[in-house]
């Protein structure tokens, strides 16, 4: 089942409470939506990255973004979380459109983008510090949410090194930090648990699965089926930059794996295997 | 808090964690902040002394200071291509601030460095000296105070325009042909001051005073000398130049602010065909030929390559021809000066395996032979010994009228790329450094790193090992001048198999160097250092 978006967000925004009276078919969660996009678009030269994306996420949930590689998903989440203006459509969260008023909507998400630029010279503990006072939380409260966020992702032993001289895994696991510092209502993932070990993947889950617990949403990008199958009860699959399905995970996949209707629905397409009969004839075959 | 002494808070952690937590920043840091001091201190007391000589002295002091302060803060930005390697703008995106806290807070952490303290201190030279307590010292006060908020906004509106044109190929080889060529100029005219008379160094600070910097020194002038109202109307329109410029870097900073992909290289994509198009069915036979083939493509591709052949090129040819000026009366024999340009196309040969080289993995896994790998890829480094020298001898022979001179040098650089290029197999194995992977075509380093020294260094030590080997050729061409049959007949073709052997030599020890530590050079060139 596809989920219905409504179209005229506009409306949305002025009166929320007027949608839930005239969509009785419309899921609960669907109906005052934490993330609302309709109609986005962003081109580059010739090439089309996103065409026409309607997205709808209701508030407390778990929402994946799964796609092939290319497919638009992380055009779509910078468009979303204003680091990248679309050609055209409009972006409400928390019914803020974020284009209009970014100040006040990037006051209530958070994002860990896919291409994390830090402030290299900084330490990881004045990192988290810095971007608590620029979320204009007063420095006692930073300071100390910064020393507990270091603590759960298990970095308080190189808090103060450079994030210049963190691995991958860690870099990640200060972003999340940083992304969740302020309490947003809703948190953008691009990607979260590539370039992570199984242990910081762990965490990372962790610290997702109470803020989700506390009534936040998280939407999150991935190609790795098995861990939107795991955290996900709403996903969302980008072919050709389209949602060519959304709704709840069970919904989407009817009975399949996650990994089947994925590949069903992107339209896999035949391999041609005897290209590679080469690889097939053994090391004793000649080399060139 | 307010955002903006939040900003500059954190552009203070920035430096002190420069100097106190990285260990090859600091060495960097240390010489920004000694020569910012220094400098500026040496200024202040030039402007102390000169301001008790008499208006000759005021004239030849003031413009050129204020302009030499202006062109330092420009040429940071061109020099590092728009790129703020402290308080990176773009970095703040996520972050709910307004326009007008972010506008504020750029604009007080760029008073917050050493470079603004010794244009503090210089400028602070300038009122001690100039100051009076009179109505007309507060005007002197205002023209310094000036200056200062006319470089910090014009170098800002730089580094954005720049931001914006590294988005696309043509626009990262504009700005380097414009930093070069800026550079270049910049460089002569300083080099030249020991050879130009009074006369012309007073026309020419005249001359300065009608550009914002030059005016704003004047305007000091007329103020001391009691010619308030011509002072005024000098800062006026200096302050309506400088508004126009903060409006310029407003709106480019918007528009970065929210395109900030645009800063970044890898939306943009070539169409075009690859240099050698198609590699031939029989190149798997010569891996030599593939490497030479990919490192033209990463030529054509890779900003920092490009940059390296386009500021060598442009540069070597002015400090060739600065020597040419030296000689004075010497000027048929100043064209075989050229090769000295090679000293800005060493850079590049020493540094064969510093572009892409987080992927050198890949090239020693797959089994090559390092003398293959660095035939290929000495090969493809040719442009970077042979095009300053060319350009040079073109340069000076039209300076000197002298144009077979200038075609023997150059037919001279075409045989002998050899003894250069073999040098640089040499260095590139013993001193290998990773090019940082950025949009900046001119980080051929990294930044603040003391790599700069280290190039610096190893380019003289090798140009020295190439003019001794260089030596007989030179003998040859002395001997056999006036006899030009010889010369094209005999001298060249030895030349061309004295440089080659000279390479094939150099190459082979390089490689068996390479081979017996590629360990040792995969973790010198690791993705971890070049990005750093």
């Amino acid at each position: 089942m596809l989920t219905s978006v409504p179209r005229d967000s506009r409306a949305l925004e002025a009166n929320p409470g007027e949608e839930d009276r005239g969509a009785a078919s419309v899921p609960a969660w669907d109906v005052r939506p934490a993330v609302l996009a309709t109609g986005l678009v962003k081109r580059y030269g010739t090439k089309i990255a996103v065409d026409g994306i309607d997205l709808a996420v209701g508030r407390g949930l778990f929402f994946g973004v799964v796609g092939p590689n290319g497919a638009g998903k992380t055009t779509t989440l910078r468009m979303i979380t204003c680091l990248l203006r679309p050609d055209a459509g409009r972006v409400l969260v928390d019914g803020i459109d974020v284009w209009a008023d970014p100040v006040r909507a990037k006051s209530r998400f958070g994002v860990l983008p896919d291409d994390l630029r830090l402030f290299e010279r900084l330490t990881g503990r004045e990192f988290l510090t810095y971007v608590g006072l620029l979320r204009k939380l007063p420095r006692d409260l930073a300071e100390q949410r910064c020393r507990e966020v270091l603590d759960v992702l298990g970095m308080s032993g190189s808090a103060d090194d450079l994030v210049a001289d963190f691995s991958q895994g860690m870099r990640k696991k200060i972003g999340l930090g940083a992304a969740i510092l302020h309490v947003p209502s809703v948190l953008f993932l691009d990607e979260p648990f590539e370039s992570v070990d199984p242990v910081s993947a762990r965490i990372l889950q962790e610290v997702l699965a109470q803020y989700r617990a506390s009534g936040g949403t998280v939407v999150f990008s991935s190609h790795v089926m098995e861990t939107v199958e795991r955290l996900c009860d709403h996903v969302a699959i980008v072919h050709g930059g389209k949602v060519i399905a959304t709704g709840p995970i069970d919904e989407v996949r009817a009975g399949r794996t996650l990994e089947q209707t994925f590949i069903d629905a992107v339209g896999a397409r035949e391999v041609r295997l005897d290209h590679l009969d080469w690889l097939r004839s053994g090391l004793g075959a000649p080399r060139t | 808090m307010p955002a903006e002494r939040v900003l500059v808070s954190l552009k203070l952690a920035i430096l002190r964690n420069s100097f106190l937590k990285d260990r090859r920043l600091r060495v960097g840091m240390s010489t920004i902040a000694f020569l910012s001091v220094v400098g500026g201190g040496i200024a202040a007391k030039a402007f102390v002394q000169d301001s008790h000589r008499g208006p000759v002295s005021w004239l030849r002091s003031l413009p050129p200071g204020f302009t030499v302060m202006f062109l330092v803060w420009v040429f940071g930005p061109l020099v590092l291509g728009g790129v703020d390697d402290t308080l990176d703008p773009t970095r703040l995106v996520l972050l709910p601030l307004t326009r007008l806290e972010i506008r504020r807070g750029l604009l007080a952490t760029s008073l917050v460095g050493f470079v603004t303290l010794g244009s503090v201190i210089a400028l602070g030279g300038v009122v001690a000296g100039y100051g009076e307590l009179r109505p007309t010292g507060l005007l002197i006060v205002l023209a310094c105070a000036l200056q200062l908020f006319f470089v910090v906004v014009c170098s800002r509106a730089l580094a954005v325009a720049m931001a914006h044109s590294s988005r696309s190929r043509k626009g990262r080889d504009v700005t380097v042909i414009i930093a070069s060529v800026t550079g270049a100029l910049l460089w002569l005219g300083t080099q030249s001051l020991d050879i130009v008379s009074a006369r012309t160094f007073d026309s020419m600070s005249r001359l300065l005073r009608w550009t914002p910097s030059g005016a704003l020194a004047q305007s000091v002038i007329d103020a001391h000398s009691g010619k308030p109202g011509i002072a005024i109307l000098r800062m006026t329109w200096v302050a309506v130049a400088s508004l126009a410029l903060l409006r310029l870097w407003l709106d480019g900073l918007d528009r970065l602010l929210v395109q900030p992909e645009a800063v970044r290289v890898d939306h943009v994509r070539s169409r075009r065909r690859p240099i050698l198009g198609r590699l031939p069915p029989a190149a798997g036979h010569y891996p030599a030929f593939v490497v030479f083939v990919k490192e033209l493509r990463y030529l054509a591709r890779a900003p920092q390559r490009r940059a390296a052949l386009i500021v060598g090129t442009i540069v070597g040819a002015p400090f060739a021809l600065l020597q040419v000026l030296r000689l004075g009366d010497a000027r048929a024999v100043a064209v075989y000066g050229s090769p000295i340009a090679l000293l800005f196309g060493v850079g590049a040969s020493n540094n064969l395996l510093g572009a892409d080289a987080a992927s050198l993995w890949l090239e020693v896994s797959s089994g090559i032979r390092m003398r293959a790998l660095l035939m290929g890829k000495s090969l493809a480094a040719v442009p970077f010994v042979v095009a300053p020298v060319v350009s040079a001898a073109v340069m000076i022979a039209a300076f000197t009228a002298r144009w077979w001179a200038g075609a023997e040098v150059v037919s001279f650089a075409l045989v002998c790329w050899g003894i250069p290029i073999g040098v640089g197999c040499i260095v590139s194995v013993l001193a290998p450094f990773p090019q940082p992977e950025t949009s900046n075509p001119f980080a051929n380093r990294r930044p603040s790193a003391g790599e700069g020294c280290l190039i610096g260094a190893l380019g003289v030590v090798s140009l020295f090992v190439v003019a001794v080997l260089l030596a007989p050729v030179v003998v040859a061409v002395v001997e056999t001048q006036g006899n030009a049959v010889v010369r094209n007949l005999v001298v060249l073709p030895a030349a061309l198999v004295y440089s080659v052997g000279v390479w094939l030599v150099s190459l082979g020890f390089a490689a068996r160097r390479a081979q017996s530590h590629e360990s040792d050079l995969l973790e010198a060139l690791g993705q971890r250092r070049a990005t750093r």
